[in-house]
């Protein structure tokens, strides 16, 4: 693992709220093609960290580097036009739309960028987008005409993963996919989470489901009061005495 | 061209509008072939004629008493009660059995003193209930829109209660009349009164209503007060309905002035006489000088709001219920038989109005407008309370005498708030078409409308 | 089956609608020009203002002003160059849309409830300037009017018998029902491009605007100059609705701008339907419909209408709704609002949708709305 398959580096980041230093001197670099998933008690900062990478939270010092470009300070569109897509904690899905409209509004923000003023085009002709998002729905088993705002909240999650999906992000950012999912729904979420790297892509997970985070990820960081108190392979953490005092409970 | 003759511009039009309506009927182009003039009654037994005054707004009062005026009117036109001011018209072609053998109808519009609503309720009046004349209104900047739109489709506009120059001046109309008088009159008759009661030396500061008969009866008076060697302090516009004008008031006790001229009407007036009166400026004394207040243009309505206020405040009125002659006070026992109180200026002219538009009609033997307008032009009548007046053809504004009146110290009713101080012959109050208050204008021809 | 889905469908059903207006709305007392051209105009002001508030959910108080704005131009336009109402119509939108895009470019910074009362503002600061700074441009309370001496360099030979040249359609007089005509036409081209919009990738980042701005940050949506430009055409519907509004009736007043008419296509808008296309239209209609008829209402023609009853009882029933007509017909009007808003939230659109499901019509989606 060289230097260059580097895909985003979380460079001494640190973010604090008041006096609470929820990230502290961070450091972290994540390889082309591989799961990282970031394990740590409720509260260490992980979704804080998150948020530092889509542009939501600007670092008090420190910097992202994606691909090779500093997005710190870039705006949360530019970050996911440059190819970062995240599925949040509490769903963000479009309530109101239906499944199928949800899914086609990233696919129409990767093919026609972030501004495009055609208000004359017929989206039912769409056809490249429309077949696309139908694949993507069968893939996560929900109904194209469903009203998103409807569904169950592991759908709600499912249908999130989709919209994350369809854009092809170079960098997926996963808060929690499996939170609040059957055991079988989380089964049949792993496997496409194991599907999808097989196609190469990048990702980065939070969990708390230790199944969920041994069966996925290639590498761990955990993170503990804002900082990272151990990192390497699942093994190596398992086996980490500090990572069971911390987190795993002995 | 008095002559209507269809030209091929007409048949452009219904040809076109034809095509447009694909398979729509054609009963909505039945006027433009079948009558002569838009809303030509016909054979029907009755004529329509619209009302537009304001029922709500800084206005209201004096539209209700104008609503009542046309309600009068009708009755006594179509011969019904005591026949009021029918009896002492001279010349009058009227016969008390409706206008040429039509009883009269009437429908009504809230103009809301707003030009856009006034417009929309006339429209409405011409287009679906059939007027053929349109009368009324308690506002310049009203009046002078609903003209205009009278004009373009087509009907009479007899003008109710507007003082602004230019209703007969920049913007007159030739199917437009207007009966009561305006800034430039009030400012001649009040001249010399003011001279007289208040002397030559005097610093005038002007609160003016926002609008085209603020801004002219403002340019009239300041002229005629300078002529008699008054100075201006200063000139200051007021929203109309503001209500509250302590605002406008304060810089009136600093400024050095010592007459304050009030160019507002209705409860504007009301208001900004009032709260004056409440700040103490008629208890002061600036550079020797009483401080004194003017209300150019007074009504009785207005009067009676202000209360105790008026005082010893002069005013020009256009007429007022306690003139002796023949045809006041015929007009004045209907009106009070009818509605148990006398009517004011507004419900006058309105009423006037009316009985002058019918006997035009009657007159030229049509509705047609152009017909109308020609039996109105240069006609000259009494017996209207305000003895002999000419309706003038060149600016169709009515030439009379004007009254300045004075608030009354002691009143024996609620009714009795003004007293006539001097009744202006109608010599010292004319002016020239061109004169420059009213420059700028043009008749135009007359329209008839189609529909 | 369901004609309402397809486009074709829709167009042809809307436009038979409205040009047979003239027809189906004599018998109630609505078939005569000017409120004809009302119905028109508003549908198309509240065609444009759905575009802005049903998609995107951004609430305008402001739009007023872009009406305002298009009738001034339109009245200068036939000042100063011609009274062919195209070029009117032209300057009208174009001035409007430039005025929005300012307003909207300002306004636009903020939302929720501060948008709304930022876009308030400024449509007060423009009636205030057309009432009475910018006299020399708007003619103030008396309003912008055409006059014999204006110059009109475009048709400088034409004149015309009635003193006052008309507006025209190249030679076709744009009042009466020839206007009503017009504006329908208009309507319905505004209709379909609305039609258009709501069914375009472009409407739907709209719609996803409304649904979930923050989502549609992360998933890489610029939504500002989305927003911009929607409030854009908005404002440019609106300034052609008050470019009809003068083309029908040649003059312009500063009360156009004042917030109660901005007031008024919010409520035209929730009333029909915001979101839904068919909604604003309806809902323009049945306030104009209502002002017309209530407003017209007073003692003589109450006391005519229940004349049936028994005088007592005559008289109490024209106590009671009195106050709710004539003058004070806007109290109905806020009855109205206020059944609508307890009992329809979705509007009357919302209620027909009902109607039709109760009445087991198998039409398994409602025909229009925003899907
Ligand atoms: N915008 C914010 N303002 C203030 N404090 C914040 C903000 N966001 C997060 N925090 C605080 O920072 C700390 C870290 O929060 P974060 O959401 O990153 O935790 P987490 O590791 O994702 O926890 P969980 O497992 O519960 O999701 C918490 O104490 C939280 O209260
Ligand atoms: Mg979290």
């Amino acid at each position: 693992m060289s230097v260059e398959d580097t895909v985003l580096h979380i460079a001494d980041v640190h973010k604090s709220f008041g006096g609470l230093h929820a990230l502290s001197d961070i450091d972290l670099s994540v390889q082309k093609g591989t799961t990282h998933a970031i394990i740590g008690p409720n509260g260490a900062g992980k979704s804080t960290l998150l948020n530092v990478c889509i542009g939501r939270l600007i670092p008090d010092r420190g910097a992202v580097v994606f691909d090779g470009k500093e997005l710190t300070g870039k705006s949360p569109h530019e970050i996911n036009q440059a190819g970062v897509a995240r599925v949040f904690q509490t769903p963000e899905i479009f309530t109101d739309l239906t499944v199928m409209d949800n899914v086609i509004v990233p696919i129409l923000s990767k093919k026609d960028g972030s501004y495009k003023f055609n208000p004359m085009q017929n989206l039912a002709h769409r056809k490249d987008a429309r077949d696309q998002a139908m694949e993507l729905i069968e893939d996560v088993g929900l109904h194209p005409d469903d009203h998103a705002g409807s569904l169950s909240r592991g759908d709600k999650r499912r249908l999130e993963l989709a919209m994350c999906l369809s854009q092809h992000p170079k960098l997926l950012l996963l808060d929690e996919p499996t939170a609040g999912m059957s055991r079988h729904d989380t089964n049949s979420t792993i496997e496409l989470l194991k599907k999808i790297k097989e196609r190469g892509m990048t990702k980065v997970v939070i969990e708390h489901d230790m199944h969920v985070v041994f069966s996925l990820a290639d590498k761990i960081s955990v993170l503990a009061e804002g900082k990272i108190i151990a990192e390497g392979t699942p093994e190596e953490v398992k086996a980490n005495p500090v990572v069971q005092e911390a987190y795993l409970g002995g | 061209m008095k002559q209507p003759k269809i030209n091929r511009r007409d048949v452009l039009k219904g040809g076109a509008a034809l095509g447009l309506a694909g398979a729509a009927p054609m009963f909505f182009t039945r006027n433009a072939y079948a009558a002569s003039y838009l809303n030509d009654p016909g054979n029907a037994a009755t004529v329509t004629l619209g009302f537009n005054v304001p029922q709500t707004g800084a206005y209201a009062d004096e539209g209700a008493d104008e609503l009542r005026a046309y309600e009068l009117a009708v009755q006594h036109i179509n011969g019904e009660g005591d026949g009021g001011m029918l009896n002492t018209m001279q010349p009058s072609a009227l016969k008390g059995n409706g206008i040429l053998g039509k009883k009269v109808e009437y429908v009504t519009g809230d103009t809301q003193t707003k030009s856009d609503a006034a417009r929309a309720s006339a429209k409405r009046m011409i287009e679906k209930d059939g007027a053929v004349m349109i009368t009324g209104g308690s506002s310049s900047g009203v009046a002078i829109a609903v003209q205009g739109l009278c004009q373009e489709a087509g009907v009479i506009f007899m003008a109710g209660l507007t003082h602004s120059n230019d209703t007969t001046g920049k913007d007159k109309r030739r199917n437009g009349f207007r009966h009561f008088f305006n800034g430039y009159m009030s400012g001649q008759a009040l001249g010399p009164v003011l001279e007289k009661a208040y002397g030559k030396e005097r610093n005038a500061y002007h609160l003016t209503a926002d609008y085209t008969w603020g801004w002219t009866q403002e340019a009239s008076i300041k002229a005629s007060t300078e002529n008699i060697g008054w100075k201006t302090n200063n000139t200051v516009k007021t929203p109309v309905g503001a209500g509250d004008f302590s605002q406008y008031i304060t810089p009136v006790l600093n400024s050095g002035a010592d007459t304050l001229i009030l160019n507002h009407y209705g409860k504007d007036m009301i208001n900004s006489l009032t709260q004056a009166v409440q700040f103490g400026l008629r208890d002061k004394n600036v550079n020797g000088n009483d401080f004194v207040i003017v209300v150019p243009l007074y009504s009785r309505l207005m009067a009676q709001g202000a209360g105790e206020n008026v005082k010893g405040i002069f005013g020009s009125t256009n007429w007022h219920w306690s003139l002796p002659d023949e045809g006041s006070q015929a007009f004045v026992k209907s009106f009070g038989q009818a509605y148990g109180f006398p009517p004011s200026q507004a419900a006058h002219t309105c009423y006037v109005q009316a009985l002058l538009y019918a006997d035009a009609c009657e007159r030229a033997g049509t509705f047609m407008p152009c017909e109308v307008v020609g039996a109105l032009e240069g006609h000259k009548f009494d017996g209207m309370g305000n003895g002999p007046t000419e309706y003038r053809a060149e600016d169709h504004q009515c030439f009379k005498d004007v009254l300045v009146v004075k608030g009354k110290e002691n009143p024996s009713s609620q009714f009795d708030v003004l007293e006539v101080v001097e009744v202006t012959p109608r010599a010292q109050v004319e002016y020239a078409p061109d004169n420059e208050f009213f420059a700028g204008g043009d008749l135009g021809p007359c329209n008839n409308g189609s529909a | 089956m369901n004609i309402m889905k397809s486009e074709i469908g829709m167009m042809v059903v809307f436009t038979i609608v409205i040009l047979t207006m003239p027809l189906w709305l004599a018998p109630i007392g609505a078939g005569y020009p000017d409120l004809l051209q009302k119905f028109a105009i508003f549908g198309l002001f509240a065609i444009g203002y759905n575009i802005l508030f049903g998609l995107t959910g951004y609430l305008s108080f402001g739009h007023a002003a872009f009406l305002g704005i298009g009738s001034y131009a339109a009245v200068w336009s036939f000042k100063l160059l011609t009274m062919n109402v195209l070029p009117a119509i032209l300057f009208g939108v174009v001035c409007s849309g430039i005025f929005a895009f300012c307003i909207g470019y300002v306004s636009l910074r903020r939302s929720g409830i501060y948008f709304s009362i930022l876009t308030l503002a400024f449509a007060q600061m423009s009636y205030n300037l057309a009432y009475s700074v910018l006299t020399p441009i708007t003619n103030g309370e008396t309003g912008l009017q055409l006059t014999i001496n204006d110059p009109r360099i475009l048709d400088a030979a034409v004149t015309s018998a009635t003193g006052l040249p008309s507006t025209t359609l190249f030679g076709l007089s744009m009042s009466g029902y020839s206007g009503f005509y017009f504006c329908a036409v208009v309507l319905i081209i505004g209709f379909f491009i609305a039609l258009r919009i709501s069914r375009s990738p472009f409407g739907l980042v709209l719609k996803g605007i409304k649904s979930n701005q923050t989502r549609m940050k992360y998933t890489g949506f610029n939504t500002r100059p989305y927003m911009i430009t929607a409030f854009v055409i908005s404002g440019m519907y609106a300034g052609l609705a008050g470019s009809l509004m003068a083309v029908t009736d040649p003059l312009a007043g500063a009360e156009r701008m004042q917030w109660t008419a901005s007031g008024e296509v919010v409520l035209m808008t929730i009333l029909g339907g915001a979101g839904t296309l068919v909604g604003p239209v309806l809902g323009a209609g049945l306030i104009k419909y209502f002002e017309n008829i209530f407003s017209a209402f007073n003692d003589k023609s109450l006391h005519e209408l229940f004349s049936f009853l028994p005088e007592i009882l005559e008289n109490g029933v024209v106590a009671i709704i009195r106050p709710f007509v004539g003058e004070g017909w806007h109290l109905m009007l806020g009855l109205l609002f206020m059944l609508i808003i307890i009992f329809l939230p979705g509007g009357v659109m919302k209620g027909i949708d009902r109607i039709k499901t109760k009445f087991g019509s198998k039409s398994e989606k409602p025909a229009e709305q925003s899907e």
